[in-house]
């Protein structure tokens, strides 16, 4: 028998597919795989470490609950998962009080694709070339972009102007230097940033 | 030039270059990746009680027996769920427990009105110290028992109800609707 006579193998089920038919191991790779990266981002609007983990576990079991309303032709599973969590985090500040119009009105810059290796490289390359105290601004103000920078000014020893210019002028300089790397122009691409 | 006015032509960053730099240098926790697998794992837990809910129906029976019914079918520990929808325990309901049954009735899948004719039943039985004969003699019957007949049952039951057993009641009630339709919004 010529092997174009057999049939076509199936393909693999999509994580949401595979949670909606309740397997094990899809819910654990849910956990681990978008936990984190939820705790990432409400770190990024402002929630402290404890707060930002609790409301990413709770976003955790709430989304892969609902994961069975994700409709693939609507957008990327990863969109629909950061637009269920945005909202959350807006409700949790309005909860505590901390919504302001500037926040209700934010785009929806959510991530789209967790970035790959070639992106990861890139980055942490152009991260090298910094001076040590620039790369521990840089990195420091991107995981909390709500620390002032009177705060990390006096953990590294600087006034808080310098550490405002300082990681100011690594930023600009990074943004510059990774706009020209492919695998970045091809990750912002696919988020359409 | 001075450094101040150049510092003043320095731009903010662009959002994308925040994110790429946290996702590229992140480096979590193994407490918080087991954290969050648990609450992937409670995702499950709570699917499959609300797969075999949909299965088995309505049942006249008081909230906490029904769910605690359908964790022994599948085969689960009812005390992870019970955490996440900060109960201590389904078996005999207090006012204050209103909120996280419920929450986790939402989870469920449960119909608002068939929540609270459920947990109508609970304070029915609470109140009377134990199952009430005209719900068992529904229950034992050959036909399926419809949420008619066990409102219509209740509303018996109810008339003879002291005003503290119904300010319970209400208060359930109150309290578990409103975070139902909480929960069920984030649900849907």
């Amino acid at each position: 028998m010529s092997s174009s006579s057999q049939a076509p193998l199936p393909e693999p089920l999509s994580l949401p597919q595979r949670l909606a038919l309740l397997e094990p191991d899809a819910y654990d790779e849910f956990g681990d795989e978008f936990g984190p990266r939820l705790c990432r981002y409400f770190r990024r609007h402002g929630l402290s470490d404890v707060d930002a983990r609790d409301l990413a576990a709770t976003c955790v079991t709430d989304i892969a609950l609902k994961a069975r309303k994700y409709r693939a032709e609507k957008g990327s599973f990863s969109s629909w998962v950061y637009a269920v969590a945005r909202n959350a985090m807006l409700d949790f500040l309005e909860k505590a009080g901390r919504v302001s119009t500037a926040i209700k009105e934010m785009p929806t810059e959510v991530p789209v694709d967790r970035p790959d290796e070639a992106v990861v490289n890139a980055v942490r390359a152009a991260l090298e070339e910094l001076r040590a105290s620039a790369r521990t601004l840089v990195t420091r103000r991107a995981h909390n972009p709500a620390q002032t920078f009177k705060v990390l000014g006096k953990e590294l020893g600087l006034k808080e102007g310098t550490a405002r210019g300082q990681c100011l002028r690594a930023m600009n300089k990074l943004e510059r230097r990774l706009k020209q790397q492919p695998a970045i122009q091809t990750w912002l691409r696919k988020g359409q940033r | 030039m001075s450094v101040n006015h150049m510092d003043d032509e320095l731009q903010d960053p662009a959002p994308w270059l925040l994110e790429v730099i946290a996702e590229s240098t992140a480096n979590e926790s193994e407490d918080v990746r087991e954290r969050m697998r648990n609450a992937g794992r409670l995702a499950l837990s709570l699917a499959r009680l609300r797969a075999e809910k949909e299965r088995v129906g309505f049942l006249p029976l008081p909230f906490g027996r029904y769910v605690a019914g359908l964790a022994a079918m599948v085969g689960l520990s009812l005390e992870p769920i019970l955490g996440w929808a900060s109960l201590d325990d389904v078996s005999s309901l207090r006012a204050q427990d209103g909120p996280g049954i419920g929450r986790l009735a939402s989870a469920l899948g449960f119909r608002v009105d068939e929540l609270l004719l459920s947990i109508r039943v609970a304070v029915a039985e609470q109140a009377a110290g134990g199952p009430l004969p005209i719900l068992a003699v529904h229950r034992g019957a050959s036909g399926r028992v419809t949420e008619r007949d066990c409102a219509r049952a209740l509303q018996q039951i109810e008339l003879d109800w002291p005003a503290d057993v119904r300010a319970q009641a209400d208060a359930l009630v109150s309290g578990a609707e409103s975070a139902f339709h909480v929960h069920a919004s984030r649900l849907a």
